[in-house]
């Protein structure tokens, strides 16, 4: 809709140049398409325009304004026919372009005044207008207006990638575009990297953004009194344009927290909504009565300067967004208040929405729910739908998660209203955001325990997310949460009691304690095969399943580190290569950015990233503070870009951790040592491995070890917590352990071993709390116990069993490696003594029924 | 257990030697048995197999059928998960080469997809030979694979070879032929889930619709089916746990808040109510919470400033019956067992009884907590620990439909039937208690029977002993803390005929117990079999062990015919019976000295001559089945040369013995003729440890044997 509305001020403003320029049939049968247009009598307007496309057969500015014109009669059902024809219009005015070049100038004129006019719903009003001015000129300007077209049709349907990639072709060669089309190319641009969180990228584009349009709202005036100076000037044209502004605003702004939320970082809400306020304020126009005149008002003011003040606003809106994303909250903060200062007659609600992100980025969640509902339009059911999901991710944030669940399953619902609303617009699929709110549910219901119908969640949020790692590392914690809960079909689950079954009769009675884990992943595998699946087919949760979804996770990492080990090669060299690369990097990196945060925000605190966050925004504020100017702006903008480049690469490092300790796990569960070994050493491997990390490879490496007999060098791993060979370090700090209990990463699990054959026993995972550091000290001492006692060395293994039982009294990995190594020993009586104490033995049913008749 | 794993490599050995056309199924069932046991059998089959043959040397027989064996458990092998270790750790110290290897694969005859499963798995391997073999012939493999595309069955491999294409060097160009051949032979259908972050990169271009494909047009009433299943899921109980106390404060609020979750289901509200009881206290300041939802929500109704400590119950059961006015409580009550249930406190059981008693006015449906054991083992044990200790007013148990009848002469003693509530006359509970207790929750059931333990034991010990279970642990646990004192106190022998009717396992499990752990308790235990009238089954059922010397107790009483019984039992069990005599008459002189110490004074020496007189029955009665042999194989008696020469040895002992008694007649001479304590006590620890199974009757007979060859005096005397 929002394409229509722009659109039609577009044609209106073209029709004018086409008639102004040629005096012929056609002209003024376009000046009458376009003020019918104009007057959103779009079913006339086409029949003029058919008329038209009669006598200039294959015009391409014809059919292109013929295709938006239909466009805003029944609204955009089908995008791809959309699509199409764009490409055609394309492809065809490239190549009359190419044949005759020469009439441009004139063109590029009337093009550019009605482009400015038509700012608000940019993109259509360019296409139309150029398909105007085509009528009388052919030039290549006709290509960018409909590429840009395409690319305003593929932010809506969050083809973010796609719509980067044309954007960016046009950018490169921005110069020759007229001034109006660059500009909204810049702004789609922007709203697209900002949406696909390529800060680098929109840094970029602001920059040129104040170098080449800066001079226009210069003249307007650089500070805020100039601005209001400005004011009184333009009064009539500025509040009209202004309320329409509003209007697109408060709904983008909605978008965009819904995003964020979705992402759970508010950052990133926030790029999705300026994009969508261009959309969806021409929607919103549409919908409204009486905005026509408010068009034409637009039209007129637009034609004068108003822009500048309006310009100015949103580029700063767009600087807050920036900044926002990259997580640098103070200077954000500063640049929200400039932008509030700018002065204008509409409500603020973008401004509050970017507000409440604020508030939710610094951890203040009641002021972000406040600002938050201050913004919000509940009228539009996409923007409730994105207001829901806002507020699921803010409670996700106060660890309400049942709570956060229900606002998502709200979102989701009004979504899926939306979907099921016929016809279609084009901005419902923008204002769809089923993928990521779907991916928040699984979230919650992973933190709560429901592992199944998470995984179900993020197989469905895949279909979008496929190639983030985090979400991979996600569906692979399902099926680990799931094998500790023994909802898979496995022969036996790993547990935390003793399973004692009583076999034979009389004097052949006999205890037989239950060999845990031997047995996992035998019966499942082999009936597991994934055939070719359909590619919404929900896949099972099994281990291997976990397996390949962590491969998956592995391989987009390091599909990230190659590619942004080339970038930093060739930064320097032609832009086009290395932007189009590092932009999908960047994609990808923010969504795992965005995951992570979740983790952390569930922690509570927010950890390394964002402490070192702080110190980097100390830093840049103080730079800052230096010179108010451009330039220091320019340069935190800059600096917090970089710094954000380094959060992403720590977060991609930290799901990289985790993935490679539960990948280790699963190759342990399904019985596969030498990987998981290799998984350990490369996760040991890993530069700034936290201390945690470090501990769980350890213990993997050496079960794996144990698994091929070699308990020698098993001993040598988990010897590296013992100092003076009896004593142990604590492997890792409380505070440590504390940056990771909020996370709720299901991967520390215990890979459990049989008694029987008594390999390492790692650790016990209990719930979803990590273990305490002196626990972790005592399942070292578990460990070693073990792999003494495989290498014979009892006297050894019973000290350190003695030390684990100690330390975990009721532990039951202790209690076994203490009978076990009691019964090496051959001291049954013990053994038996020991396991009668624990408390957790559990004695089970079996076919022995005590005779006492003998 | 590397003994164990070389018996089994001994073992496969062996079977693989044997194979032939004749066993070939019935040893690959074998093989595949082996294989399924873990990684580690899985391995040693391998190798062996390979050792056989292909590193043995020399001629192997029937090889083809080996080949074809090895075969079929190779690709078995193959599409386990831990295949590349099985390979890898089978191939180790072999001295493999590349020829080998290709050599191996031939024999196996598998197709290039297996293959290159094959290379790739040796690229595990630590061995850097073994590793760039793998690699260079996987790299033929898939070039191969190139030029002739063949069809993938499973998404698995796939992942498989991009992955390891990947993460090899050099191989940049095979990797762009692959994915080259994938996109040619995956575009006509769309892209498995599995690998869509594999291919996205090559084919994102040719699919450029992606997001509008996947997500708006093939899936949109899957959404609406994940929708369903949230909001199936949703947890109305736990949402109203975050958002705290003030979500009852009034009747409205609390109407809205439950009618997000409508339809209050049976289970829904069980859950809803198992978190009021938990959470009446203790939850943290969420007024705020609770306010900014229902702004959030929408709500236009002011919330009230006051801030609530705990639930507002009697809003919260307005608003249920407001909104679900059908609710079967009992229904609801069934659907406790559910993750989450716990009562913490007694506060919390009686804010949970009340709530009860005032949503339904029926008894409570006692069957939803002790019909049958709950998977929140831990849950209903919170439970029951409060409610057996609940005053009577508000959980009661009197109405359970299976009711121990204690029928108790003594009326007076009613005040000692414990609480009110008459928990411990709920059949259902105590064998709730008892299934507990063997899951690992003995330690909180011992707890709770602490009360009954101390007020009722009759009633506990009586009730107890109907319950079965697979190892009667508590039971046990019961029947030796309280028959002691039971059999201490003569007035209690009516238990004594209730026990023996409800369990007679039990109590004469208990009689044992009893005796071993202090005999002079067997005067007692033969007084109440003889008051209740139960001494002759007593004797049929107790083991021979305890059933001679109670016979020769009782036939020392003069109230049972010793000499019918032992003839009767000999002729029925013949061996087993005499063995057991004879450790008697072995055993009896200390037997009768325990008696000494304890009660010096009283007539030792009466004992003595009974047991003599005892000892006399017992040969007078063996001995004649001693002496015709050829009676005893006609009638099919088969006792023992040994044994009976035993006897005959004991029986000259005895007579030595006994003159020796009598003469010393004093009556301390027994303490100090006597056994000394430490010999009687190791003899007794031989006798208990026979008796509790842990010492075979094998080895006691041989150590008896032993000691008496001993020419040492103490083992004599033991």
């Amino acid at each position: 809709m929002d394409l229509r509305d722009s659109s039609i001020d577009g044609v209106e403003e073209d029709v004018g140049v086409g008639s102004g320029g040629e005096m012929s049939v056609t002209s003024t049968l376009g000046k009458e398409a376009s003020l019918l247009f104009q007057s959103r009598k779009y079913s006339e307007s086409l029949d003029v325009l058919n008329q038209l496309l009669h006598k200039k057969k294959d015009d391409p500015k014809v059919l292109h304004n013929v295709l938006v014109a239909q466009y805003f009669r029944d609204g955009c059902s089908d995008p791809r026919m959309v699509l199409e024809v764009l490409n055609k219009v394309k492809k065809r005015s490239e190549d009359l372009a190419r044949a005759s070049g020469e009439q441009v100038e004139t063109l590029s004129n009337h093009v550019s005044s009605a482009i400015s006019g038509s700012k608000g719903s940019s993109t259509t009003v360019n296409q139309l207008s150029a398909s105007d001015t085509s009528t009388v000129y052919i030039d290549e300007y006709d290509a960018s207006v409909a590429t840009l077209n395409i690319a305003v049709v593929l932010f809506h349907l969050q083809e973010y990638a796609n719509a980067l990639s044309i954007l960016e072709q046009l950018y490169q060669n921005i110069e020759p575009i007229d001034e109006t089309i660059a500009l909204y190319i810049c702004l789609l641009l922007l709203d697209v990297a900002l949406a696909s969180h390529d800060a680098r990228r929109a840094a970029h584009v602001l920059q040129y953004l104040e170098k080449s349009f800066g001079v226009c709202y210069g003249e307007n005036g650089n500070t805020a009194q100039l601005h209001h100076s400005h004011q009184p000037v333009k009064t009539s044209p500025i509040p009209s344009n202004s309320s329409t502004l509003d209007v697109s605003t408060p709904d983008s702004s909605q978008n965009a927290p819904e995003d964020s939320l979705v992402r759970t970082l508010s950052d990133e809400a926030l790029d999705y909504e300026l994009f969508p306020t261009l959309e969806i304020g021409g929607a919103s126009l549409v919908k409204t009565p009486g905005l026509a005149s408010t068009n034409d008002l637009l039209k007129t003011a637009l034609n004068q300067s108003f822009s500048a003040l309006d310009l100015k606003l949103k580029v700063q809106l767009y600087k807050v967004r920036l900044l926002n994303l990259t997580r640098n909250v103070l200077a954000a903060k500063r640049e929200l208040k400039l932008a509030m200062n700018i002065p204008r007659s509409g409500d603020s609600s973008l401004a509050l929405f970017l507000k409440s992100q604020l508030e939710y980025a610094r951890g203040s969640h009641r002021k972000a729910i406040k600002l938050l509902m201050n913004s919000r339009n509940r009228t539009e059911s996409g923007m409730l739908s994105m207001f829901n999901n806002d507020l699921g991710c803010i409670y996700h944030q106060l660890k309400k998660h049942h709570t956060a669940a229900l606002f998502f399953s709200k979102a989701l619902k009004i979504s899926s209203e939306l979907r099921s609303e016929k016809p279609r617009k084009l901005s419902t699929f923008s204002q769809d955001k089923s993928p990521i709110i779907v991916y928040n549910c699984g979230l919650q219901y992973l933190i709560c325990g429901r592992p199944i119908i998470a995984a179900r969640c993020f197989q469905k949020a895949g279909l979008l997310f496929y190639n983030r790692p985090l979400l991979w590392l996600r569906i692979a914690e399902c099926c680990l949460l799931a094998l500790e809960k023994g909802f898979l079909e496995l022969t036996s689950v790993p547990c935390k009691e003793v399973r004692a079954h009583v076999v034979g009769k009389g004097k052949w009675r006999q205890l037989v304690l239950e060999d845990g884990e031997s047995r996992i992943g035998h019966s499942d595998t082999t009936k597991n095969s994934d055939g070719l699946l359909d590619g919404d087919d929900q896949q099972k949760l099994s281990i291997p399943f976990a397996r390949q979804c962590l491969l998956n996770a592995l391989h987009i990492l390091s599909s990230y580190e190659r590619k942004s080990l080339k970038v930093g090669e060739d930064e320097s060299s032609s832009l086009k290569e290395d932007e189009s690369s590092s932009l999908k990097e960047d994609e990808s990196s923010h969504m795992s950015l965005e995951d992570s945060n979740h983790r952390n925000m569930s922690v509570g605190d927010s950890k390394a990233s964002n402490m070192t966050l702080e110190c980097s925004q100390a830093s840049v504020n103080g730079d800052a503070k230096d010179a108010k100017g451009v330039a220091s702006l320019n340069a935190t903008i800059a600096s917090s870009v970089s710094v954000y480049d380094d959060i992403c690469r720590t977060e991609n490092l930290m799901i990289k951790q985790a993935a490679l300790a539960d990948l280790a796990y699963v190759e342990l569960t399904l019985e596969n040592p030498l990987k998981a070994l290799s998984a350990a050493k490369s996760l040991l491997e890993l530069q700034d491995c936290s201390r945690l990390y470090i501990f769980l490879g350890h213990m993997y490496a050496a079960e794996a070890l144990c698994c091929l007999n070699r308990p020698k060098e098993a001993a040598e791993y988990l010897s590296n917590y013992i100092f003076d060979g009896i004593s142990a370090d604590f492997p890792y700090s409380e505070e440590d352990r504390e940056k990771w209990t909020g996370e709720k990463v299901v991967d520390e699990r215990t890979s459990g071993d049989s008694v029987a054959v008594m390999s390492e026993p790692v650790e016990d995972y209990q719930g979803t709390v990590l273990l305490k550091p002196a626990e972790a000290r005592g399942i070292v001492f578990v460990n070693l116990a073990a792999s003494f006692g495989m290498q014979g060395d009892l006297e050894q293994a019973k000290t350190y069993a003695t030390k684990a039982l100690s330390l975990m009294p009721i532990n039951r990995r202790a209690i076994l490696s203490a009978v076990y190594v009691d019964l090496l020993l051959g001291n049954s009586q013990d053994a038996l003594t020991k396991l009668k104490r624990c408390s957790r033995i559990r004695f089970l049913n079996s076919a022995v029924t005590f005779d006492n008749s003998s | 257990m590397i003994p164990f794993f070389s018996v089994v490599g001994k073992h496969i050995r062996y079977l693989i030697h044997d194979l032939n056309d004749s066993n070939y199924d019935s040893l690959i069932h074998d093989f595949f048995q082996i294989a399924d046991y873990g990684s580690k059998g899985s391995i040693l089959l391998l190798q062996t197999f390979l050792d056989h043959l292909y590193f043995h040397g020399g001629d192997v027989q029937n090889k083809e059928l080996k080949l074809d064996c090895l075969c079929t458990i190779f690709r078995y092998l193959l599409n386990r998960p831990n295949f590349s270790t099985v390979l890898c750790e089978s191939l180790r110290d072999r001295n493999t080469t590349q020829e080998f290897i290709g050599a191996l694969s031939k024999d196996l005859c598998l197709d290039v997809l297996e293959k290159i499963a094959v290379f790739i798995a040796l690229s595990d391997s630590e061995d850097p030979g073994m590793k760039t073999a793998g690699k260079r012939l996987c790299i033929v493999q898939i070039e191969e694979l190139c030029s002739s595309p063949s069809h993938f069955d499973s998404n698995e491999h796939i992942q498989k070879i991009i992955m390891y294409l990947s993460q090899t060097e050099g191989v940049a160009k095979l990797l762009d032929s692959f994915m080259q051949l994938l996109s040619l032979s995956q575009l006509k259908q769309k892209t498995p889930f599995m690998l869509a972050p594999l291919l996205s990169d090559d084919m994102h271009d040719t699919n450029s619709l992606r997001n509008l494909d996947l997500f708006y047009e093939c899936s949109e009433n899957d959404f609406d089916t994940i929708l369903a299943e949230l909001e199936k899921d949703m947890s109305m109980a736990d949402t109203m746990k975050e958002l705290g106390y003030n979500c009852t404060v009034d009747a409205s609020h609390c109407r809205e808040m439950l009618s997000l979750f409508l339809p209050l289901t049976e289970v829904t509200l069980a859950r809803l109510l198992s978190t009021i009881a938990r959470t009446h206290t203790g939850l943290d300041d969420v007024q705020n919470t609770y306010s900014t939802f229902c702004d959030a929500i929408g709500s236009d109704l002011s919330v009230d400033p006051t801030w609530l400590s705990s639930w507002n119950v009697d809003v919260l059961l307005d608003s249920i019956k407001h909104l679900a006015p059908d609710t079967n409580w009992v229904h609801v009550m069934e659907n406790m067992d559910h993750e989450g249930f716990y009562i913490p406190s007694r506060e919390a059981f009686s804010v949970f009884m009340s709530f009860y008693a005032s949503a339904c006015g029926e008894l409570f449906p006692l069957h939803s907590i002790c019909g049958s054991v709950w998977k929140n083992t831990e849950g209903q044990l919170s439970f029951l620990r409060y409610a057996v200790s609940a005053p009577a007013e508000i959980f009661t148990f009197a109405h359970t439909s299976r009711k121990l009848v204690y029928d108790d002469n003594i009326h007076d003693q009613k005040l000692a039937h414990g609480p009110e509530n008459q928990a411990w006359f709920c059949l259902d509970l105590l064998d709730i208690l008892c299934q507990l207790a063997e899951m690992g929750h003995a330690s909180s059931v011992r707890l709770m029977l602490e009360y009954p333990l101390k007020h009722c034991p009759e009633v506990l010990l009586v009730g107890i002993a109907h319950i079965t279970t697979a190892f009667n642990l508590l039971q046990y646990e019961v029947v030796s803390t309280i028959l002691p004192m039971v059999i201490r106190d003569g007035s209690r022998s009516g238990v004594i005929l209730q026990l023996w009717h409800a369990n007679r396992n039990l109590l004469l499990r208990g009689f044992m117990d009893i005796h071993s752990s202090d005999p002079e308790n067997l005067n007692r235990i033969l007084s109440l079999c003889l008051d209740s009238k139960i001494f002759p089954p007593v004797l049929d059922t107790t083991p021979f062990s305890f059933s001679i010397k109670l016979a020769a107790l009782a036939s020392g009483k003069e109230q049972w015919n010793l000499e019918k019984w032992l003839s009767d039992n000999l002729s029925t069990y013949k061996d087993t019976f005499f063995e057991e005599c004879l450790k008697f008459l072995k055993d009896t002189p200390s037997g009768v000295s325990q008696d000494v110490p304890a009660s010096p004074f009283q007539n030792s020496g009466a004992v003595r001559n009974v047991s003599s007189e005892i000892s006399s029955i017992f040969f007078k009665v063996i001995l004649p089945f001693q002496c015709s042999p050829v009676l005893q194989s006609q009638a099919g008696q088969n006792i023992s040369r040994q044994l009976f020469e035993e006897m005959k040895r004991l029986h000259v002992a005895s007579m030595h013995v006994d003159p020796r008694l009598q003469n010393g007649g004093a009556p301390d001479s027994s303490t100090s003729d006597g056994y000394p304590d430490d010999i009687e006590a190791e003899a007794n620890s031989y006798f208990h440890q026979m008796f509790s199974g842990q010492l075979t009757i094998e080895t006691m007979v041989d150590s008896l044997g032993h000691f008496k060859e001993s020419t040492e005096n103490r083992c004599h005397l033991v």
